[in-house]
């Protein structure tokens, strides 16, 4: 322990190293020469103990009167320097709290002790010049919006003229030097939540409420090299960033100005984020977004700290504000670049004219793209997309869909002891992001899907090196109208792949330089596979294959060594499969309800309708035969043939892989459509989606191999060909333009699920079910196979909706019933089809015919052969409507799906089969609603057209009774008493299904994690600060 | 990147996209779906062990309590296991409630419908919910009663070929509606001065489990010698009979007859004769829109005595041709059986009318021919003799085979074979007339061959004038 000069105030100067270099020693050489009489010097290394050593021989040759400590630990700057206010104490004289990197003039600190005094301030800091060339500026105060935002007031390379030599009142200054009383910094201290950038602007923030000045001192000099990015590559700088600047703004910003700075903070950033999107830096603007949603679960925290800083509040909240730069600090930071930009470019009439043509071009281009989607989805965007095809609303409410995915019931259809598939819980989740409107977040999955694969084109187009060929890459995804084509037709599914297939590309071929990135993109994809699995199960059929695809263009087109290519193409295809077995694995337990079955068909039909036999001429149309120009959008065709000639070069591996992505999927595709396999591939549409992202990716390449490959070469077969392919693209983009005519890409304005509103709400009859049988392709949702294209789903009355027909339960004992209901009516065993189903509450049989997708008037599907004769022919079926778009039947001896049955009815209960029920007339029955309470006399039988399970319960006159099963697949209760009964669903809370959600999210979150970049907060493992006293400021031992 | 794996990649996308190309040519072939395409038009057909419930409606019984009309189901069970069915009088509104019948193995039920309910004509329901049987109806009239089967199957369509009005006599159509929605029926018929679309006649609302009459002879086609008639439902299915009170044109006498569910290409009959006084008139109609030639070849005959080739008549679209075969003078005296062909057209509705001498008079009997889809080498008859009847059942061999076959008694214990009638010859395409013994009166029958054969009977009728009464039996 040493005794400080009594006549000076005692300075200990607070240093926190981390992985020590060559700059440490003009660091400590720095400080070594100040003329300061007073100086202490604290080492605090962090990190690595075996940081510590070098620390010590470097401290020992030219700082031997500097204390070395080990802090076990990386806490980050501010923390760290908390610790030394334990090692020190006393709060006589100053804190100079210093970077590692930062080498001071001899008399900075001389300077800054002044100026201190002179100024009565509480904080100072020297003119930071950039390291190696001390003639330029690096950091003279820092600038602070209302929003937190920062402007360093000097340009990057700016030379330092002395035009900032003033002595200035700053709001904030960098950490990377500063001179604090001991006093102010005992009473502030580093916030601990701050680890990494941020700790500066809440420090000086802080002072500032206290009334403390926080002064820029010119006259003292540092050189800072300012390294934190490339020293710290573990680091998400960005988030970071943004997360500490929005808890300083919602913690330290009077309660009267909070409100609208944080609207400020969200409106700014979202215009932001919108720029951003279009000149490609919207990541920033993403991270801040991030961090004000991040405040939520980090509110009681923020609570906590505004109830701390009152205290410390002495200075009006409006003369903080003041020291606060007006308008934006971005703003005025874009400003200063653009001004200094002119300067450059007066100067040495540089590249820069090129790069701002390039920038407006991009905006361009994204305007124009966008301009063309609303302008194409104007009416979808104001009325609401259509319900055709898979497109139905989603329903319920976020909170229905949350608390029926919490319960082991499937609560759609027949129903059943089952887990419901994710996708209910993520509607469920995603509901409660857009506050719970379904109906917005319906457009929004369904409009915003295009522009989610444009986006992704653009991503992909940027590995094309070429600002041309990313944005007629992006510009693609319109060209190519497979996307404008699935959402017209309802065909979500496509839809959803198309847009998701461009991110999956850029997944599989991306190669992060380091660790922390291959697992960001390693997360983000398995993510995005998992998210689609959840409603589309069949990509883990298309991503495999996409794997194998890209691989293969991979490993021929890759520019290198064999082995290296190989390599590569490895990685790209075992990215893919290791993104198939997580998407499974996030979607347990519903994946291993469908897995179970053990069927095929489960995994490439769950959630659509499975089209095939489309033929050649309606895919290479990408599905908009019919519609006005559609067959010119075949000719984007012809490029994606030819980039594979004319690409060399760098370009040319992009040219394989879109030229396989068209050749190996519209293989995949034809094969699909002709049923050539022995086993079903699903809906051939989901192979022409990468069909199309490669048609567009072609475009692209084409686009970026023009130049150098095309027009500056030698006259031969390569400009007619280039020539050729640019004319078709050209002829080909006609094609869309008319599609955005009438602002619904020409959606079919009626459709089933509107016709089907004529069955009656809240039937006084009672809760009902309707039966959809017919052409698979025709049906519009999920259904059971019948065989021979033909297949039935069940749904519950009222609306449809996505929950009830995009998935399907594994089949039951009731679902089998039905199955074999409709094998006697095929066999002309039964005249008695409603019978046969009245126990399942089954009171309208459909029977889709034109659906005005796949099956249009004017190219209608013949109905299914023998369905509607055979129907017609039941004796309990009655005829009700016959449009041309379905026909309906309605069952003359359906029993409620909720019954009190008496009688012959309530005997025929205790009977099982077929043979039985063809014998019962159902015609002693009364309704009974869910939850309803109703007297019944004895002998009575309540009936539920569900399969037995032990969440449906019945009271009777408030005692639960004992369910049995009726007509061999349903639940019955009897009633020899009578009563007054209530029938409900009791909502198990069943702890098992509650852990596996609660694994199951905390898997979502955790790779949400990895892929946004979040990391673990880490400061505080490991820092084993130590606790004895090193430096006394007052004097005293 | 190497220009050789250029190359390498270039020619192995070229050759994918070449391959998907020659793939692609012409265009998938789109496939309906099916649940199972409807069996071709048949006779009504005695169902499997498999069924769940077989419905069998009987297109309608004259039960309006005059002297000595009315009519009765007959529901036998032909197997050794109980049946349960629930029989429907379908008047609508006016039905009586519905009645279960137990009937015991090898055991007939007897409903007098006139007993349940009141109506010109009365379309009846028998809906076999539990074990498999034959219901066949037998309507009474003062001029003598008719068996005709119940229908299996119901139809938006029904034809029928020979009718007439001609002398006053009386031509009802009956129309039976089994489900529990409406079926809107659209009537043309043809005559000897063509085809005839009465607007009346169009859009009849057929109400859900009721039965219609239409008839024929006051306000339409009056006085026709010739009428075929056609029943084109726009909604719905139904069912369709004809009653027939002969009172001129050469014939006399009652009959009640199924109609044809479609058009045909081939149509069997068994019983035919040729002799003095005997009239065997074929008609035949076309209901489809393009002329159709048949041949028409006797069964049975010895090869010396028959004509070598097919008869050959013209049927003219939409309309019927007459053929009376005893007129023609081709065949000799005696029984045949009949095949008429339209040689793979699915064209034609057969109706044979057979007039025979009864007594003073005469009496007619019409019977729809066989499909082509319906000759068994079983049948039942649930309608059996009251009296030892000679040549009660003829038998025509289909095929070109001698087969053999056995009549038998339908008892709780099984089949019995009859005495005398077992183990009977019958040739290859041959006919066979069988005297059915005093052992036979009151028993359902069964008649088995090796091959497929097609069974008549021809029953003494029970009241008002004498003669026969055809009707076919009810192949498996």
């Amino acid at each position: 322990m040493e005794r400080l000069d009594a006549t000076a105030p005692p300075i200990v100067a607070v240093m926190v190293i981390h992985h020590p270099d060559v700059r440490l020693a003009e660091a400590l050489d720095s400080l070594a020469t100040q003329d300061y009489p007073d100086l202490r010097v604290l080492l605090l290394v962090a990190g690595d103990d075996a940081d510590v050593a070098p620390v010590r021989q470097l401290a020992a040759e030219r700082l031997p009167a500097a204390v070395v400590r080990s802090l076990g630990g990386n806490p980050g700057f501010g923390p760290a320097c908390n610790v030394a206010l334990d090692l020190v104490e006393g709060d006589r004289g100053f804190f100079l709290v210093m970077h590692d990197d930062v080498a001071l003039d001899p008399h900075a600190v001389r300077c800054l002790v002044e100026e201190m005094y002179r100024s009565n301030a509480g904080i100072v800091g020297p003119k930071l010049v950039e390291w190696d060339d001390p003639r330029r500026l690096h950091r003279v105060g820092l600038g602070v919006d209302r929003i937190g935002e920062i402007d360093p007031l000097v340009e990057p390379g700016e030379l330092d003229q002395e035009q900032h030599d003033a002595v200035r009142d700053m709001f904030a200054l960098p950490s990377a030097c500063l001179l604090i009383r001991a006093d102010l910094l005992r009473l502030l201290r580093f916030d601990p939540d701050i680890d990494f950038h941020g700790d500066d602007v809440d420090l000086c923030w802080r002072a500032h409420l206290t009334g403390a000045r926080v002064l820029l001192v010119p006259a003292a000099r540092a050189r800072h090299r300012s390294l934190l990015p490339e020293r710290r590559p573990d680091l998400a700088h960005r988030a970071l960033m943004a997360r500490h600047r929005v808890w300083s703004v919602a913690t330290l910003t009077g309660a009267r100005r909070l409100p609208g700075v944080l609207m400020r903070l969200v409106v700014v950033t979202l215009a932001e984020l919108i720029a951003g999107t279009v000149t490609g830096r919207a990541r920033q603007s993403w991270s801040v977004l991030v961090a004000v949603a991040g405040l939520v679960p980090r509110l009681p925290r923020v609570v906590a700290r505004r109830r701390r800083i009152r205290s410390l509040r002495i200075v009006p909240e409006g003369e903080v504000a003041y020291l606060q730069m007006r308008g934006s600090a971005r703003l005025q930071r874009y400003r200063r670049a653009r001004q200094a930009a002119a300067v450059r470019r007066h100067r040495h009439q540089d590249a820069a004219p090129e790069a701002s043509r390039s920038a407006a071009a991009t905006a361009l281009t994204w305007l124009v793209a966008l301009a063309f989607v609303l302008v194409g989805s104007r009416r979808l965007l104001l009325d609401g997309v259509a319900p055709v095809g898979e497109m139905l609303p989603f329903g319920s409410s976020p909170v229905d869909l949350l608390s029926r995915y919490l319960t082991p019931w499937w609560g759609s259809g027949i129903g059943g002891d089952q887990a419901m598939p994710t996708g209910v819980g993520l509607l469920g989740v995603a509901g409660v992001v857009a506050f719970g409107n379904m109906g917005l977040l319906h457009t929004l999955t369904t409009v915003g899907l295009l522009v989610v694969g444009l986006w992704g084109l653009w991503r992909i187009g940027a590995r094309l090196h070429s600002d041309v060929g990313q944005r007629v890459c992006m510009l693609g995804g319109v060209l190519v109208p497979f996307g404008i084509g699935a959402l017209a037709a309802g065909r979500w599914s496509a839809l959803v792949l198309w847009a998701a297939t461009p991110w999956w590309i850029d997944a599989i071929v991306a190669t992060p330089p380091d660790r922390v990135g291959r697992r960001r993109n390693l997360a983000a994809f398995v993510m995005s596979v998992a998210l689609v699995a959840a409603f589309v199960p069949a990509v883990l059929v298309v991503v495999p294959l996409l794997g194998l695809v890209l691989a293969l263009g991979t490993a021929l087109g890759h520019d290198g060594r064999v082995a290296t290519g190989l390599a590569a193409a490895g990685r790209g295809l075992l990215r893919s499969l290791v993104a198939v077995a997580g998407a499974v694995a996030l979607n347990l337990p519903w994946a291993w309800g469908v897995a179970s079955g053990g069927r095929w068909d489960d995994v490439v039909r769950a959630g659509q309708t499975g089209t095939t036999g489309v033929g050649w001429w309606s895919l290479v149309q990408w599905g908009r035969s019919g519609v006005a120009l559609a067959a010119l959008s075949a000719l984007v065709l012809v490029p994606a043939v030819a980039v594979v000639l004319l690409a060399r070069q760098g370009r040319a591996v992009w040219g394989l892989r879109s030229a396989g992505l068209v050749g190996g999927f519209g293989l995949v595709t034809v094969v699909a459509d002709r049923d050539m396999l022995p086993f079903p591939l699903g809906d051939v549409w989901w192979y022409v989606a990468p069909v199309a992202v490669g048609a567009a990716v072609a475009l692209g390449t084409l686009a970026a191999a023009w130049r150098d490959d095309v027009v500056t070469r030698s006259f031969g077969w390569r400009q007619p060909l280039g020539l050729l392919a640019a004319a078709a693209a050209v002829i080909a983009a006609l094609g869309p333009l008319l599609a955005a005519v009438d602002g619904r890409w020409e959606q079919p304005r009626s459709a089933i699920p509107v016709l089907l509103e004529q069955l009656p709400r809240d039937d006084p009859a009672g809760e009902y079910r309707v039966l959809f049988v017919g052409d698979e392709r025709v049906l519009g949702m999920r259904s059971w196979p019948l065989g021979d294209g033909l297949g039935f789903s069940v749904v519950d009355d009222g609306p449809l909706t996505t929950t009830e027909v995009r998935w399907l339960p594994v089949p039951n004992a009731a679902v089998r019933s039905v199955h074999e209901a409709f094998d006697a009516v095929a066999a002309d065993a039964t005249g008695r089809l409603g019978r046969l189903l009245a126990p399942l509450g089954v009171r309208f049989v459909v029977v889709p015919v034109l659906d005005g997708v796949v099956s249009t008037a004017e190219a209608p599907l013949e109905a299914p052969v023998g369905l509607l004769d055979r129907l017609g022919r039941q004796l309990d079926l009655r005829r009700r409507s016959g449009t041309a778009e379905l026909v309906i039947f309605e069952n003359a001896a359906w029993l409620p799906t909720r019954a009190v049955l008496t009688g012959s009815t309530a005997e025929a209960t205790q009977r099982a089969g077929a043979e039985v029920l063809v014998d019962v007339p159902f015609d002693e029955r009364l309704p009974l609603r869910s939850g309803a309470a109703v007297t019944v006399e004895p002998g009575a039988v309540v009936h539920a057209g569900v399969p037995r399970s032990a969440g449906w319960r019945l009271d009777v006159d408030g005692q639960p009774m004992a369910s049995r099963t009726a007509f061999g697949t349903v639940t019955a209760w009897d009633l020899p008493a009578g009563g007054t009964v209530r029938l409900r669903l009791d909502e198990p809370r069943d702890p098992v299904r509650w852990v596996i959600v609660a694994v199951q999210a905390s898997a979502w979150t955790i790779l949400a994690g990895l892929a946004v970049g979040w990391r673990r907060r880490h400061r505080r493992a490991g820092v084993t600060a130590p606790t004895e006293v090193l430096v006394h400021l007052d004097g005293t031992p | 990147m190497s220009p050789t794996r250029a190359r390498v990649g270039s020619l192995v996308l070229l050759l994918l996209m070449a391959a998907t190309v020659v793939l692609a040519r012409g265009r998938a072939p789109v496939e309906p779906a099916v649940l199972a395409p409807l069996a071709a038009p048949a006779n009504p057909t005695a169902a499997g062990a498999s069924v769940l419930s077989q419905v069998w409606v009987c297109p309608g019984l004259p039960i309006n309590g005059g002297q000595g009309s009315g009519g009765e189901v007959v529901v036998l069970n032909p197997t050794t296991t109980p049946l349960v069915a629930i029989l429907t009088v379908l008047l609508g509104d006016d039905a009586p409630a519905p009645v279960r019948l137990d009937v015991a193995p090898g055991e007939r039920a007897v409903v007098d419908i006139a007993a349940l309910a009141t109506a010109r004509f009365a379309g009846v329901m028998v809906d076999i919910v539990e074990g498999e049987g034959i219901v066949e109806q037998r309507a009474l009239h003062p001029v003598g009663d008719a068996v005709a089967p119940c229908a299996t199957t119901t139809s938006p369509t029904w034809y029928f070929a020979d009718g007439t009005t001609e002398d006053g006599t009386l031509e009802e159509l009956i129309l039976t509606n089994p489900y529990a929605g409406s079926a809107v029926v659209n009537l043309r018929f043809v005559t000897t001065a063509g085809p005839r679309t009465p607007q009346a006649l169009q859009g009849l609302v057929l109400e859900p489990r009721s039965t219609m009459v239409v008839r024929l002879g006051d306000d339409f086609a009056p006085d026709e010698p010739m009428v075929g008639v056609a029943l084109e439902a726009t909604s719905g299915q139904f069912v369709a009979g004809r009653a027939q009170h002969y009172l001129g044109g050469g014939r006399l006498g009652f009959t009640l007859s199924l109609g044809a569910p479609a058009p045909d290409d081939e149509w069997w009959f068994a019983d035919g004769e040729i002799g003095p006084g005997i009239s065997q008139v074929i008609s035949l109609f076309n209901p489809t829109g393009a002329e159709v030639v048949a041949g028409v070849v006797p069964l049975g005959l010895p090869l010396d005595q028959g004509p070598l080739e097919p008869i050959e008549v013209r049927v003219p679209a939409g309309g019927v041709t007459r053929l009376d075969l005893g007129a023609l003078g081709l065949l000799p005296e005696g029984r045949h059986g009949l095949l008429v062909s339209s040689l793979g057209e699915p064209a034609l509705v057969v109706e044979r009318a057979l007039t025979r001498p009864a007594g003073d008079f005469v009496v007619t009997a019409v019977v729809m021919g066989v499909h082509r889809v319906s000759p068994s080498t079983r049948w039942y008859v649930a309608v059996g003799v009251d009296e030892p009847t000679p040549a009660g059942l003829v038998v025509a061999n289909t095929t070109g085979v001698d087969t053999r076959l056995t009549v038998s008694d339908l008892g709780p214990g099984g089949a019995v074979p009859l005495p005398g009638l077992a183990d009977l010859v019958l040739p290859a395409s041959g006919v066979l007339a069988l005297d059915l013994p005093v052992e036979a009166i009151g028993r359902p029958l069964v008649i088995d061959a090796d091959v497929e054969v097609v069974v008549e009977r021809s029953l003494i009728r029970r009241t008002g004038s004498e003669g026969r009464s055809n009707s076919l039996a009810v192949p498996t």
